[in-house]
């Protein structure tokens, strides 16, 4: 499966966006919030404590003080860890699930029977993923990125004593630091699942194939959202150093 | 040299076998027949363990294998080679390599050594041109015969073959045929081989036994099967179009 | 989590658990096939490294990028360096590397267990008396651990000079600059800190893939839900192993 297909694909679910099946989409956004939601948490809840304790450590070592490791790390979160942290384990999870299924119908010809059928592959197994990814993903990054937040809060308190007033302040986030969270989980949201369904449609041989597409889809599906990571990151940067500067 | 001596097994409430009894003479290829799902497979796997009786005993030599431990069992494995329905080779070593790493890891000889049998075995088997390839690449003709040269090679008493011939071509299931009769008779080998094909038995079995609704309803001579009267064993032997 | 995922949770646990102890058996003394040994460095390790300087070279490239317009706001361009140097070797390094190295080699080794268990080649090592852990699983947990290890070592240096590219494209930082405040402030301890991460890493996705690919389910949808299991479950012993080292190092 080449970058080209993924392309591919994405350019024929943008032209029959207007078409998708609204139902479906919300059922599958619900399938990725739902399904990955427990082990997201798990994950999130160690990234907050992790990065609270890293930026803790980090800052006694330099700065002495640790009044800002909350607002700090409240930035990097909403600008940066829960987008592409909750995208990355969700391509793990809905990503890798979504390759395999696709994947067994396409070993077991059940592809070419939807066309037989006169149900268009595209428009009944891809777009209902991508725009229910789109509208799932940022309602997860929300809600993780929030549970990571407070783990952090938690972890400075027990830790290191810092109070929950002086943790939970958002004197440092920005209105673009949200634009930017937001774009990155609503590209996100699209990316993975897009990357998913084409990894599965390339699959073949049998058994082995559909392991192999599961594994494509989490290696290229990790690898577009650091790639979109940067893109839109530097888009953001660009942005607020030639306007502010 | 084998004996099934009353064997009951049943899968999820599915009784398969019934009290099955017969014997597998020595350095005899001997058949087991019967329809799709009459157990026949059953029968073979229960010898080296790979399927455990409810029921019943079954000998080897004239020691009892059922109820034997994995430890226990790697001797009984060791005498009875078991030849898969679908060869089962290892995918990722070459032919030589499959042939020749059971022989290096069983018989506990240096490498060199376990290629040398391996390429007699090949020969053998009349697998020569192939040494350097890997399974997926060949066809199930080839690949069964790979197989019985790996079990050729680590020197057994008895094979046993599950389904020879079942997926191939004319050509290839003859030559399967006469690779069991051959290596039989040249080694002395006990052959158990478990089919529904009617050319191989005709032309490889000396004994066969005939499974039916869980019990042997025929076990004798191949010729005095294809003469039967019996109207059950008659409508499978002899099937009209 | 439904009952049946708790209960799911514990088997997978005890399975794991029983895994490692399985290879623990076979390694003292070294009972081990040394040809899949050599084989898995080449395919697990070497094979894995383009993968892992792509992940590096972006990974080095978002963190300067993340913190770009702060360090132009206060002036702190003597940090840049020291700042990308401790996040990389303590954390971000070993966590997308060793995430990239469960996509690749950990789902590959579950796949091709769940494989071999689908058309009965583990059958085929039973009725051979050949012990597929001996096999393929011992050199396969060691290759996997040590080569993690090497792969984030070399890693974490992409992600520096990746970094350093940045800050000189968007920063106007230079390099000396950059790796003089890198050398400084750096210690010992962040390098360990990594490593010790990277070989916990590699060991848990090892031992997890064993325990997904050998209890596959047999049929066609075994593999990839193999390989998905896998995936996850190596995320959670990453970040868990990641948040125990952490907290555990001074």
């Amino acid at each position: 499966m080449k970058v080209g297909d993924v392309i591919a694909l994405l350019v024929r679910v943008l032209r029959g966006i207007g078409g998708t099946d609204h139902k479906a989409a919300f059922k599958e956004a619900y399938e990725l919030a739902n399904k990955s939601a427990f082990f997201v948490a798990v994950v999130m809840g160690c990234v907050g404590v992790i990065m609270t304790v890293q930026s803790a450590e980090q800052s006694l070592r330099m700065i002495g003080d640790l009044a800002l490791i909350g607002p700090t790390f409240l930035q990097l979160l909403v600008r940066e860890l829960a987008p592409s942290i909750v995208a990355l384990m969700v391509a793990a999870r809905y990503g890798a699930g979504a390759a395999a299924q696709i994947g067994t119908m396409q070993i077991t010809e059940q592809i070419d029977a939807l066309r037989m059928a006169g149900a268009e592959p595209v428009r009944v197994l891809v777009m209902p993923r991508f725009v229910g990814g789109i509208v799932g993903m940022p309602v997860l990054v929300v809600s993780m990125g929030a549970l990571s937040f407070v783990a952090g809060a938690v972890a400075a308190h027990t830790g290191f004593g810092v109070s929950y007033p002086a943790f939970f302040n958002a004197r440092m986030l920005e209105v673009s630091d949200i634009v930017v969270g937001v774009a990155k989980a609503v590209a996100f949201g699209g990316a993975v699942p897009l990357v998913a369904c084409a990894s599965g449609f390339a699959a073949r041989g049998g058994a082995p194939g559909v392991g192999k597409a599961t594994t494509t889809a989490v290696i290229g599906g990790s690898l577009a959202v650091l790639f979109l990571d940067l893109v839109i990151g530097a888009a953001g940067q660009v942005y607020l150093m030639s306007t502010r500067a | 040299m084998i004996v099934f001596d009353d064997i009951h097994k049943s899968f999820n409430n599915n009784a398969v076998l019934k009290g099955v009894s017969f014997t597998v003479a020595k350095a005899k290829v001997h058949f087991v027949m019967g329809m799709s799902g009459a157990g026949k497979s059953v029968t073979i796997k229960s010898i080296i363990g790979l399927i455990r009786p409810d029921k019943g005993r079954i000998l080897v030599e004239g020691r009892e294998v059922t109820g034997l431990s994995e430890e226990e069992l790697v001797a009984v494995r060791a005498r009875c080679q078991y030849i898969f329905q679908h060869a089962t080779l290892f995918d990722h070593l070459t032919v030589l390599e499959n042939v020749a790493m059971p022989v290096a890891k069983r018989m506990r000889v240096a490498g060199a050594e376990a290629k040398e049998r391996a390429r007699a075995a090949l020969a053998a088997v009349h697998a020569d041109e192939m040494l350097e390839r890997f399974p997926p690449e060949l066809g199930k003709g080839s690949q069964k015969r790979v197989a019985i040269a790996r079990a050729l090679a680590l020197e057994p008493r008895a094979i046993l073959y599950d389904e020879p011939t079942t997926g191939l071509d004319p050509v290839a299931a003859r030559r399967i045929d006469a690779l069991i009769q051959e290596t039989s008779h040249r080694h002395g080998l006990t052959s158990m081989v478990v089919s529904h094909d009617l050319t191989s038995v005709r032309s490889t079995a000396d004994h066969v036994s005939f499974l039916h609704e869980g019990r042997i309803r025929y076990d004798g001579s191949a010729d005095g099967l294809f003469a039967t009267s019996d109207e059950v064993l008659a409508t499978f032997m002899h099937p009209r179009g | 989590m439904t009952v049946q995922g708790r209960v799911g949770l514990v088997s997978d646990l005890t399975g794991t658990a029983a895994v490692s102890g399985r290879v623990a058996q076979r390694l003292f003394p070294p009972r081990l096939d040394g040809a899949e040994l050599l084989r898995s460095f080449v395919e697990f390790g070497e094979a894995s490294i383009p993968i892992v300087a792509l992940t590096a070279a972006f990974t080095g490239a978002i963190m300067v990028l993340q913190g770009a317009f702060y360090v132009q706001q206060l002036g702190i361009y003597d940090l840049v360096g020291w700042y990308t140097g401790f996040a990389t070797f303590r954390e971000i390094g070993p966590v997308m590397i060793g995430l990239m190295f469960s996509g690749r080699v950990g789902a590959r080794h579950a796949s091709e267990l769940a494989s071999m268990r689908a058309t009965e080649q583990l059958d085929a090592l039973k009725v051979l008396a050949l012990d597929v852990y001996e096999l393929l699983i011992v050199p396969r947990v060691i290759s996997m651990t040590v080569s993690l290890v090497a792969l984030v070592i070399f890693g974490d240096l992409i992600a520096i000079a990746s970094g350093a590219l940045t800050a000189k494209i968007v920063l106007g930082l230079d390099a000396a600059h950059f790796f003089r405040s890198l050398d400084t402030a750096l210690g010992a301890v962040d390098v360990l800190m990594g490593v010790a991460k990277a070989a916990a890493f590699g060991f848990f996705i090892a031992i997890i893939a064993t325990h997904y690919g050998l209890n596959a389910s047999r049929d066609s949808a075994g593999v990839g839900r193999a390989v998905n299991s896998q995936v996850v479950a190596s995320a959670i012993g990453i970040f868990f192993a990641d948040y125990v080292i952490t907290v555990l190092f001074p």
